[in-house]
């Protein structure tokens, strides 16, 4: 049983690619989600086992959900073009960060990390 | 060193009396002179008849202003002295500085100063050669002054007969000056300076209003009562004095009383004791000093004190006699003489020295041991540092000194002698008695020295006719030493009543009734002897005359002087001599009266008959009378030749000889005398040193602030001038009446003034001002005392002037005029307008600007601050500041930095500047910028600045950083979509020319649509339909497109979903539908669905066979963006119609 990924990403191309770099990694999508609410319900319903986050989300920033990832001791690995980095290392010294526009080698390796 | 009676009597015959002669007033003052001078000076009334000559300390270095001072303040004339002047009447005569001065013939001279200064007395050098040249003529005033200057110098002119007035010392400045005149006690008159000249001129006119022959004949006439009156009541004789000196004497005193008959005078001091003081003090005028002679002393030292200290039998006293001592100088230079001495041979000093006067006072001062300090110069520095102790002005002899010395009430004449002295020095004594009161003092003299004792006299007194008692011992210091053997003259005291040494005047006053009888019947006896009884003559049993009576020429010939034997029988002219013999034998053999007649005595002219009667008195002695029995018998003329050629020819020879010794010796005496007057003036002259030297540094540095202030009162005066000439101040200064006193350079160019307006009234100056009001107003200020100010105008109304009109204060205070000030105000007032203008504009740019305008006092902390300032800070409207309120309304994170950039800016002077932010009451924040500079004015630092508000310009900031990071992040989102679309179409394409194809269109339809999003990048919502057209652009010559819908707004985030849905729409519709080879047509309309938005996608007429059935990476990317969308869509194919509907939901419209 390969583990659940969690992805947090409203631009729907990106959603998209993130998607099939996952499950070629051999992981499974547990949800997609596009907003910071989506992404707490589908955390309610299941907690995964690594969750790739965008920061901006279409109804805000992402950190209500990756706070609540963060508690329950998922690694989380940040996917996004906000400039803040600083601000994410600190505020999470445990995750990583790809910004954007990262490689899919980036991200597969950053999912390996978290997984492996 | 003593005189008991001054005033020689040579210098007085060459200039006795010269009734027509100007009196001249010596005048000496010092510190604190001019206020005096001026006093006495200006009550002066025309004609004094008296010249004046003022000597005064002045500084040597300076011009002297005294002439110029006293011309104006008294009606005398008033002149500096040049040297060479002759005196004349009513002119007053100043030393000038740097020079003495002296009298000569009546004129003035200017003479050097031999000492250094300090150590000068000019006032004295001044004095005494007035008193030598203007005799009883001359008069000395001692005003104001420190130190002793003049005391010396007011002694010689009275010893000359002058007068002295010393100003009374509670109305001087400095009393030193008058103190120590009054304190001589030769001072005749003590009065404030407002009366001294009054008192002079009425002395000096009782001089001249008296025959003066006459009136000295009559002194001379009472002379010897006032004698007899100053013996009663003082107890000292002095008809052995001088005569002329008495009668100058005592004529000076009347004067000095206003008494005008000597008769009157008698009666005074008969009835006066304090008067009969008075008179015996002038005519006791003492000059001493200490080692006068000081040649004469080191002889002394050397020839009789040291062999006097070296040959004394051991444990013998030496004793010295000192008569005449006065107040003790010779006495106390012996005794140090002595003390040094026997210091030197380290032996106790054994001698005792008695010094005696008849004058109590004198005494006093000798006993006291204490003298001005001025008198330390005579002493040798030695002697002075080891004997004496100085105590600022005077200085004491020590007391091993004084208690050598005993000092008696002693008359040399009157009172028993001592015995057994080594020394007698009797300096300055002999001079001033006549030759009979000489003649018996020197026997007593010679009675008190032991045999080998020495006699030390003054420089020009002489031994006289005594040589054979006192041969020299050194002639040129005069000293004697005593000869051997007993005196052969008896010592006649006069056989007088003794007298308590001190008597109270009250005493003296008392008369004796016993002794004046006695007295005249001694003179009767006496003058019955030798005028009306028979001469006659004592001798001893051996013919040795006793004594003689009446005129016994006849029949001895006595030799002129004393010294030759004195045997009556041998002194016998011939005839009588072979009597005699016999006669003296018989009669003291027989013890009888004998008698021998006829004897013829014969003279060198003839012969006398007469008899000689020898009566023994017993004892031994005889008395011989001789009696004329007949006429004269003259020789033949034959029998003259005869004798002259005989032995006679030598006795007159020896009688020649004796006339020609005695006149020789009178003259010598004479001369003498007269050298030692000169004598003694040169040496007062030279004893003023000190005291001179005190009063002098003292005058000098009242003299130098006094130049001082002259100089500055010059600069000043030259300062006014200049400011005058050169200010462009107008100004005019007024006097009471209106009239010009003086006006400045740049007043002539409203009033056109001359030079010689000065005293013009201005009444009569025309003036270029519109208006003459300023005369009004000149005079209203000097009556009021209230200065006004008024602009004025020219009358060509050009110029405007602002005119001050200030009362002009005289240094009393009082008001005595005004000064007109007329300042040119035109530019000023022009410059005013334009400063008006340009704060104003200043003022409008600050309010545009918003600019808020501050100032901080660094020292005290207070912080000034403009509305704007307050408002921007929220700082109260009103009221004081402190730097702390101030800094409390800055945001808590950037105070620290604001107070360091004050702190940089009050303490290194660098320029402020912060930005900063303010909170606000509403919780708000403003952000402000300030920037201060320093600036330091009087040595208080203040920080002058301003600030602005920078919210705006801060928010704009804000925002274009916040885009500047969206717009980042947008960027990269669109390379991470790119990729994402890259590699998702990789996965679905197998041939790359197509997936290329397909991904450049997509991307490119991406990048429409963005482009319609609004570059600002915050425009909310974009046109659908532009969204669609813009879609379909590319195919429309594909085949005919119809877009229908009414406008609606399509929410940003909604746009890359719905693009990229259209996009594969219209991709597919031209690779396998309606678009297709142009055959078919298509349809886009869309309307509103309650909230929704329903869109048709409406293909006909072309083979729809394949269309849509793809389901590659074109279905997934529509199947996921209609999911983001939350788009409902559905598909339906009927016939050649395909229908896509798409429900969009209301989140994708725009609000």
């Amino acid at each position: 049983m390969s583990a659940l990924v969690l992805i947090a990403e409203d631009e729907l191309i990106v959603a998209i690619d993130v998607e099939s770099i996952v499950e070629e990694a051999g992981y499974r999508v547990a949800c997609t989600c596009e907003s910071v609410a989506s992404t707490l319900a589908a955390i309610e319903r299941l907690m995964p086992a690594c969750a790739v986050l965008d920061v901006r989300l279409l109804d805000g920033e992402v950190y209500p959900a990756a706070d609540v990832l963060s508690a329950a001791g998922v690694p989380l690995i940040f996917h996004s073009g906000h400039a803040d980095e600083a601000n994410l290392r600190a505020r999470y010294p445990a995750a990583q960060v790809c910004p954007k526009p990262s490689s899919p080698s980036m991200l597969r390796a950053a999912l390996s990390r978290a997984l492996g | 060193m003593r005189r008991e009676d001054e005033g020689g009597a040579g210098v007085e015959t060459l200039r006795e009396n010269r009734a027509d002669a100007v009196p001249v007033i010596g005048i000496g003052a010092s510190a604190g002179g001019l206020e005096a001078l001026r006093e006495m000076l200006s009550v002066a009334q025309l004609p004094t008849g008296c010249a004046f000559v003022i000597v005064q300390h002045l500084d040597p270095n300076h011009e002297s202003m005294l002439a110029q001072l006293l011309d104006r303040a008294s009606p005398l004339d008033v002149l500096q002295c040049e040297g060479g002047e002759e005196l004349k009447p009513d002119r007053v005569y100043i030393i000038p500085p740097g020079r003495g001065l002296a009298l000569r013939e009546g004129r003035l001279q200017l003479t050097d100063f031999a000492q250094p200064r300090g150590l000068r007395r000019p006032i004295d050098d001044f004095f005494i050669s007035l008193a030598a040249d203007q005799q009883a003529n001359a008069a000395c005033v001692i005003l104001s002054g420190t130190g002793a200057d003049g005391s010396t110098g007011l002694r010689a002119i009275k010893e000359h007969g002058g007068v002295c007035v010393a100003q009374e010392p509670g109305t001087a400045r400095y009393d030193g000056m008058p103190l120590a005149a009054v304190g001589t006690g030769l001072v005749d008159y003590v009065k404030p300076p407002g009366e001294i000249l009054g008192c002079l001129h009425g002395f000096f006119a009782r001089r001249t209003g008296e025959p003066q022959r006459e009136a000295a004949q009559l002194v001379a006439d009472h002379i010897d009562d006032m004698c007899a009156t100053l013996r009663g009541a003082i107890g000292h004789d002095f008809a052995g004095y001088k005569r002329s000196t008495l009668v100058r004497r005592i004529e000076r005193r009347m004067h000095v009383l206003g008494i005008d008959s000597p008769g009157t005078y008698l009666q005074r001091i008969r009835s006066d004791g304090e008067e009969c003081e008075a008179l015996f003090r002038d005519l006791l005028i003492n000059v001493t000093r200490f080692l006068r002679d000081p040649e004469m002393f080191e002889a002394l030292r050397v020839k009789v004190i040291e062999p006097l200290l070296d040959e004394r039998a051991a444990g013998e006293d030496v004793r010295v006699w000192v008569p005449g001592c006065s107040s003790g100088e010779e006495a106390y230079s012996i005794a140090m003489l002595f003390a040094e001495a026997a210091r030197a041979r380290g032996i106790a000093n054994p001698v005792q020295i008695f010094a005696t006067d008849i004058d109590e006072q004198m005494l006093q001062i000798a006993r006291e041991g204490s003298y001005p300090a001025a008198a330390l110069a005579d002493i040798p520095s030695p002697l002075r540092e080891r004997w004496t102790v100085p105590h600022g002005e005077r200085f004491t002899i020590t007391a091993p000194i004084r208690d050598l010395i005993r000092f008696s009430n002693h008359s040399v004449v009157k009172d028993p002698p001592f015995s057994r002295i080594d020394l007698v020095s009797c300096r300055n004594l002999l001079i001033y008695f006549d030759d009979a009161l000489q003649k018996s003092v020197m026997p007593i003299l010679h009675y008190a020295l032991r045999e080998g004792g020495y006699l030390f006299l003054g420089p020009s007194e002489s031994i006289g006719r005594f040589e054979h008692l006192f041969p020299a011992l050194d002639n040129h210091a005069h000293i004697f030493a005593r000869a051997p053997g007993n005196p052969s003259y008896p010592i006649d005291l006069p056989a007088n009543d003794r007298r308590d040494p001190a008597p109270s005047p009250a005493n003296s006053a008392r008369a004796r009734p016993g002794s004046p009888r006695a007295v005249r019947a001694d003179v009767a006896i006496q003058r019955l002897a030798e005028g009306y009884s028979p001469p006659a003559m004592v001798v001893n049993q051996d013919g040795a005359v006793l004594s003689a009576y009446g005129k016994l020429s006849r029949y001895f010939d006595f030799p002129v002087t004393r010294t030759g034997g004195s045997n009556a029988i041998s002194l016998a002219k011939p005839g009588l001599r072979d009597v005699l013999g016999p006669l003296v034998r018989q009669a003291r053999d027989t013890g009888k009266r004998v008698v021998a007649r006829e004897v013829s005595v014969s003279s060198d002219y003839g012969e006398q008959p007469i008899e000689v009667i020898g009566e023994p008195l017993g004892e031994g002695t005889l008395l011989l009378i001789f009696r004329d029995r007949g006429p004269f018998r003259p020789f033949a003329e034959d029998d003259l030749t005869e004798i002259e050629s005989g032995d006679d020819h030598m006795e007159a020879l020896e009688e020649e000889l004796r006339l020609t010794r005695h006149k020789l010796r009178t003259a010598v005496e004479e001369l003498e005398t007269a050298n030692e007057e000169l004598k003694s003036s040169n040496e007062e002259m030279m004893s003023m040193n000190e005291e001179l030297q005190s009063t002098n540094e003292e005058l000098s540095t009242v003299n130098d602030e006094l130049k001082s202030k002259v100089d500055q009162l010059t600069v000043a005066n030259s300062d006014l001038r200049n400011f005058f000439e050169s200010t462009e101040l107008a100004v005019i200064v007024l006097d009471a009446d209106l009239r010009i006193r003086s006006f400045t350079e740049a007043a002539t160019g409203i009033f056109p003034l001359q030079p010689g307006d000065r005293g013009r009234s201005l009444a009569d100056v025309t003036s270029r001002l519109e208006d003459a009001g300023y005369l009004e107003d000149a005079r209203q200020v000097g009556e009021s005392g209230e200065p006004l100010m008024r602009r004025v105008r020219t009358r060509d109304g050009k110029r405007t002037l602002s005119m001050r009109v200030l009362p002009y204060r005289t240094q009393h205070g009082s008001v005595a005029g005004a000064t007109l000030v007329l300042t040119d105000i035109t530019d000023a007032l022009s410059m005013e307008d334009d400063l008006a203008t340009e704060r104003e504009r200043l003022d409008l740019a600050i309010k545009a600007g918003g600019i808020g305008v501050w100032e901080y006092l660094v020292d005290s902390g207070k912080v000034l601050a403009d509305a704007t300032n307050r408002v921007l800070l929220e700082l109260p409207a009103e009221g004081d500041l402190s730097i702390d309120r101030v800094l409390a309304r800055v945001h808590p994170e950037d105070r620290v930095e604001v107070e360091a950039g004050l702190r940089r800016a009050s303490v290194q002077g660098e320029d402020f500047e912060a930005a900063f932010r303010v909170m606000l009451a509403d919780e708000g924040i403003r952000h402000v910028k300030s920037f201060g500079r320093v600036t330091s004015a009087k040595g208080r630092t203040r920080i002058v600045g301003t600030v602005i508000d920078i919210t705006p310009e801060y928010t704009l900031a804000e925002t274009r950083a916040l885009m500047l990071r969206e717009m980042n992040h947008r960027v990269k989102n669109l390379f991470a979509v790119v990729s994402g679309m890259v590699s998702a179409a990789g996965r679905t394409h197998h041939d790359v020319r197509s997936y290329s194809e397909d991904l450049r269109e997509r991307i490119s339809a991406l990048g429409r649509a963005h482009s319609l999003a609004a570059p600002s990048g915050d425009q909310p919502a974009i046109s659908l339909a532009d969204l669609v057209e813009t879609t379909v652009d590319a195919y429309r010559g594909l085949g005919a497109i119809a877009i229908e819908g009414p406008p609606v707004a399509i929410a940003r985030a909604s746009l890359s979903s719905l693009a990229l849905i259209l996009h594969e729409w219209t991709t597919n519709a031209a690779k396998y539908g309606a678009l297709r080879e142009g055959q078919g047509s298509l349809a886009i309309r869309w309307h509103h669905d309650g909230d929704a938005l329903q869109l048709d996608w409406i293909e006909r007429g072309a083979d729809l066979s394949g269309t849509h059935e793809a389901s590659g990476f074109g279905t997934l990317l529509v199947t996921t963006s209609a999911r983001q969308l939350r788009a409902e869509l559905s598909r339906e194919v009927e016939g050649d119609c395909f229908h896509l509907a798409m429900r969009l939901p209301a989140t994708v419209v725009a609000a």
